[in-house]
């Protein structure tokens, strides 16, 4: 964030609303909307933060009546733009555009922080985290997304981060594989070289994805959950995988969604 | 005039303690369930909002409660003395939007949304709540939203009546989505 810049000025009086998917079954699902919203209430940069979600309450229809700032920055917690971002989010919240005017307040429509290039940060600290002492050099990093078929831009996504962090040189190298679209996870002896690799969710929350599909999918003997479980698990044929937690718990996050509100500003300066 | 103002305002309207839900709220301002008293030593003094968070999220069985509205809240806490903004916050986490919704309800900023309106805009999965007949609509409030959370349905039932409107009571200006959720498997079957 740069101190006195025109983010800094913008968001005096404003305030941040944290728009999460949430769950009626997993409670993990919300968990990373209210600690990125504690982390920065905390900061104080924002006159208030406010969590609202589409299964849990407050419901996206029903924050508004909270809020009482007149700027409010609006920043879909998701680490891709889909559905949710695309079409439940506009219309729930009424917006005609990237702002919209809402009574007597202005929403800022942000982008989502998994779309920013610092969440290549996230992912590169929850890896590390994996890793502890390991040398990262050696290892590569295959970053686990959901993907689907009825929306290229969750793939696409987790490429564009896979991309920046093969830039970096950090890792050996790095991959990308997916649950519901190819490059599928269960292949993942063929998508890189390394022989040990650290395996980094892109998922918001951790949950069943994270915990038990990707962990079965790769053939691991222990999933995360599990007491047993320690970096790294030991395959057959004497690789080593560590697995990471979700990318989007990594605390870096709330900086990443400050990055997208600064963003925003950027590209559409307060009159 | 803010939330926190207003609240404070419409406490000082009636005397304590005052319930909101299952939560009673004494003058210091000092919250507890309200089938506990504040100066019971055994109750716990709940600190920090994680942990309050997870007080309200989870029944004393363990489970997760995605509807706030619904009865089961945890007894054998007690959070205070609180600032008005402390207890607004608090509020907020048991209940959220209930007394920003109260507020705008009472200063008639607020128009329920009926359930058709609702229905129609839905797509993806619950596109189908659309079909639910309308002769099924009121055993599901009263199953649902009646029996099964502490909200009003603003969006169904009559408004609450202005004797009732001493009390803080708990406002519903639309289905939620845990009412879509089980509307979407009665249109289903
Ligand atoms: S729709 Fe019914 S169940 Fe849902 S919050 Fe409103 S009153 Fe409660």
């Amino acid at each position: 964030m740069k101190a006195g810049g025109a983010f800094m000025r913008s968001s005096v009086g404003s305030a941040l609303v944290l728009a999460g998917h949430g769950s009626m079954f997993s409670a993990e699902s919300a968990l990373p909307i209210y600690q990125h919203a504690a982390a920065l209430r905390k900061i104080g940069v924002f006159e208030a933060v406010y969590e609202c979600f589409w299964k849990e309450e407050p419901s996206y229809r029903n924050v508004l009546y909270e809020v009482e700032e007149e700027s409010v920055y609006l920043v879909p917690d998701f680490l891709s733009h889909g559905y949710f971002t695309r079409e439940i989010l506009p219309r729930e919240f009424g917006l005609v555009g990237p702002i919209t005017r809402w009574n007597s307040c202005e929403i800022r429509y942000c982008e989502p922080p998994g779309r920013h290039p610092r969440m290549a940060e996230a992912i590169l600290e929850q890896a590390l985290r994996a890793l502890g002492e390991r040398n990262c050099r050696d290892v590569a990093l295959l970053l686990v997304a959901h993907g689907t078929d009825r929306n290229k831009n969750s793939a696409q996504t987790a490429w564009e981060q896979a991309e920046r962090i093969r830039r970096s040189g950090r890792f050996a190298e790095c991959g990308v594989a997916f649950l519901e679209q190819d490059p599928c996870i269960s292949g993942w002896r063929d998508l890189v070289d390394s022989r040990d690799l650290v395996v980094v969710p892109f998922f918001l929350s951790e949950g069943k994805h994270s915990y038990t599909d990707i962990p079965r999918m790769m053939g691991l003997v222990r999933h995360p959950r599990d007491p047993e479980f320690r970096n790294p698990q030991a395959t057959e044929g004497g690789r080593g995988i560590y697995y990471a937690g979700s990318a989007g718990m990594a605390p870096i996050v709330d900086q990443v969604i400050l990055a997208q509100v600064e963003a925003f500003d950027e590209a559409y300066p307060m009159a | 005039m803010k939330l926190t103002q207003w609240l404070e305002a419409r406490l000082a309207r009636t005397s304590p303690p005052w319930t909101v839900g299952e939560v009673r709220i004494y003058p210091g301002y000092l919250l507890t369930h309200w089938e506990d008293a504040p100066e019971d030593s055994r109750l716990r003094q709940l600190s920090g909002w994680e942990a309050f968070l997870d007080l309200v999220r989870f029944d004393a069985a363990g489970r997760f409660r995605p509807l706030r509205g619904a009865p089961g809240l945890r007894k054998g806490w007690r959070r205070g003395p609180l600032s008005i903004a402390d207890l607004f916050t608090d509020l907020r986490v048991l209940y959220p939007g209930a007394m920003a919704i109260l507020a705008a309800w009472e200063t008639e900023r607020l128009g329920p949304t009926p359930f058709s309106m609702t229905a129609r805009r839905q797509t993806g999965i619950y596109e189908v709540t659309r079909q639910l007949p309308d002769e099924d609509l009121p055993a599901l409030v009263e199953q649902i939203c009646v029996r099964g959370c502490l909200r009003h349905p603003l969006w169904h039932l009559p408004a609450p009546q202005p004797d009732k409107q001493e009390g803080l009571t708990l406002l519903c200006p639309e289905a939620c989505h845990y009412f879509l959720h089980r509307a979407r498997a009665r249109a289903a079957a």
